[in-house]
């Protein structure tokens, strides 16, 4: 029934949120340095009432954890709902921004930027979401254009194309670190390009903050145009949405939001493909009960692969997107398994 | 809703699919498009629906130029009830039905409320798929997505009804039933269909389309004539009058270039 649906939909979000706020609250708590859970929540409830003292304990707890926890929530939230949007845009299952090249894209626009030696963190911290979002925008104008090129826009063409580009960007991003670096390119290149949160501040949650409110809404307010896309291209004109315009405006937006998520944490595949497998093959297909839900699993998903990131091999860190394919791939393969006929394939 | 196409051209991929296509639709009178693939159907269809600017020429619905009414106006007067697609949709049939809406709703408003629903079934019903509202569009046959999709048409209540090879896919039994559905809607229609004895069955007037322009126009039994027939499709045919209502009902007995086979003596 309809009616059972929507309050499974509003169950399920309902659901993430509360263990989203509760991911938060453990994951503060968990780390190398042995601080116990109720020390590190007294530092950060100091904070927030403005009584803080300043030692070691009230900086890992205020200036690393906490930072690190929320841009892994905002990112995989991001991630996750930019998935979402890359699918139904392009009616193509396999669509999103790791797969189709808008990550690596990213991390190219955001290595350029950085070559440039801008000194002042504010500067910086504008300049290089921008550079990432022309960068992911750039990836997927390539992509869809090689695709076209190639005669079709069909998914099969397109993630080919995705990948072609993907590698590219990819590899230049790689080569313009080792040309250029002059600390450890190699550990820079494996944080571009599998994603690390380790060099998560207050500014990359705002980066990741300020993006995920601008574009979330927008996105949401799509959902319907969504899925009417998803019939097709003449069947949604027929519906009154102008297809191009739709298009070019979530296109836009989504690169966008993978531009900031990149540019604070390197290209983080799986989350935005395997978390909105997940959620649809647990509320169906319609759009404005995926995004939510997209968006809340991804955040909890990448809090979580972050943390295992950080503390697994302790005390050296791995790139997150070596765990969130690790847990990721599995995960995907049993819903592919289970989710036949309501899961979108 | 009068249709009146006024020598129209229309082009694809900077191609013109369409030359001088001139032909009205009466208020509530429903008009198949015959031809053979690439004839020009599909983009007819497209042109009336005003999602393709003519070349030349116009198509005018109720005297409006089809391609400069917005898309939300244009869809809340015409519905299209496009081919169906052979990939997977991620929705249950009632979320397809109730996109159906989408042209009447607010920008702000969410969607999925229990008015929404309603009309929703009551278009299934209507179409006769009530009983699968719930199932997901992966599992219904090619005759319940028909219907499906009908319903979806129907919910825009729309004045036009374009309809691209309604018929396509089904078996007999769901063929008729689409056709008598479409037939008892009282909705001005145009139908693009492959198979003659539909077009005959369905229409009152036939536009007869070859390589982009109108070879024929007229009734069923104007346009499907054995020597029109083999002219545009290229079939020998033989056309019999149905002894009951007086329709043409056409037996096509072989490719015009080949020989018709040797008669058997007695």
């Amino acid at each position: 029934m309809s009616a059972g649906r929507d309050r499974r939909a509003r169950v399920l979000t309902a659901a993430l949120a509360a263990a989203l706020l509760a991911s938060v609250a453990i994951a503060v708590t968990i780390g190398v340095a042995g601080l116990g859970p109720l020390e590190a929540w007294r530092i950060l409830a100091s904070h927030l009432t403005g009584d803080t003292t300043a030692d070691t304990g009230d900086a890992i707890v205020w200036s690393i954890r906490a930072p690190r926890v929320l841009t892994a929530a905002l990112v995989g939230a991001g991630l996750a709902a930019a998935g979402v949007v890359m699918q139904g845009l392009t009616r193509n299952p396999l669509a999103d921004p790791y797969l189709l090249g808008l990550s690596s894209g990213a991390s190219l626009g955001a290595v350029g930027v950085l070559l440039l030696g801008i000194g002042s963190t504010l500067a910086l911290s504008i300049a290089l979401p921008i550079a990432a979002f022309l960068g992911a925008l750039l990836a997927l104008g390539a992509a869809l254009g090689i695709a076209r090129l190639a005669g079709s826009l069909s998914p099969t063409i397109v993630v080919l194309a995705g990948i072609a580009v993907s590698q590219l960007l990819a590899a230049c991003t790689s080569l313009v670190i080792v040309v250029t670096a002059k600390g450890d390119a190699y550990r820079q290149v494996l944080s571009w390009l599998l994603g690390s949160l380790a060099g998560s501040t207050w500014t990359t949650v705002a980066i990741a903050a300020a993006a995920l409110a601008l574009v979330y809404p927008l996105l949401r307010l799509h959902a319907a145009p969504l899925d009417a896309l998803t019939l097709g291209d003449a069947a949604a004109e027929a519906l009154g949405i102008s297809t191009r315009r739709t298009r070019l405006t979530l296109f836009v937006a989504v690169s966008l939001l993978t531009g900031a998520m990149v540019s604070t944490s390197g290209a983080i595949g799986f989350v935005g493909l395997i978390i909105p497998h997940l959620v649809r093959g647990l509320v169906g297909g319609l759009h404005r009960h995926v995004l939510p839900a997209a968006a809340l699993g991804g955040a909890v998903f990448l809090l979580w692969a972050d943390t295992l990131a950080r503390t697994m091999l302790d005390p050296r860190e791995i790139p997150v997107g070596i765990v969130t394919a690790l847990v990721g791939v599995p995960v995907f393969v049993v819903v592919l398994r289970h989710a036949r006929g309501t899961a979108w394939r | 809703m009068e249709v009146r196409v006024e020598s129209l051209a229309a082009t694809r991929a900077h191609r013109e699919v369409l030359t001088e296509v001139s032909f009205t639709v009466a208020p509530g009178e429903i008009v198949g498009l015959l031809g053979p693939n690439g004839a020009g159907k599909s983009t007819l269809l497209a042109s009336i629906a005003g999602m393709l600017a003519p070349a030349r020429g116009a198509v005018l619905l109720d005297g409006e130029p089809a391609h400069r009414i917005p898309r939300r106006d244009i869809a809340r007067r015409v519905a299209l009830m496009e081919q169906q697609p052979d990939r997977d949709i991620p929705l249950r049939a009632a979320d397809i039905v109730e996109l159906g809406l989408l042209p009447f709703r607010g920008r702000f408003d969410r969607g999925g409320s229990a008015h929404d629903a309603s009309l929703a079934r009551e278009a299934l019903a209507a179409a006769g798929a009530a009983h699968v509202a719930d199932r997901p569009w992966t599992e219904l046959s090619g005759g319940e997505r028909q219907r499906v999709s009908l319903a979806r048409a129907l919910v825009q209540r729309p004045r036009l009804l374009l309809l691209d090879e309604p018929t396509n896919h089904l078996d007999v039994r769901a063929q008729l039933d689409t056709l008598a559905f479409v037939a008892g809607l009282g909705i001005t229609a145009v139908a693009a269909l492959h198979d003659l004895d539909h077009a005959a069955r369905l229409c009152s007037r036939i536009v007869l389309l070859d390589r982009g322009r109108v070879a024929a126009l007229g009734t069923p039994a104007e346009v499907l004539a054995p020597d029109v027939i083999a002219a545009v499709y290229g079939v020998r045919a033989t056309v019999l009058t149905h002894p009951e209502d007086g329709r043409p009902v056409i037996a096509l007995d072989g490719a015009v270039d080949q020989a018709p086979p040797p008669e058997e003596g007695p």
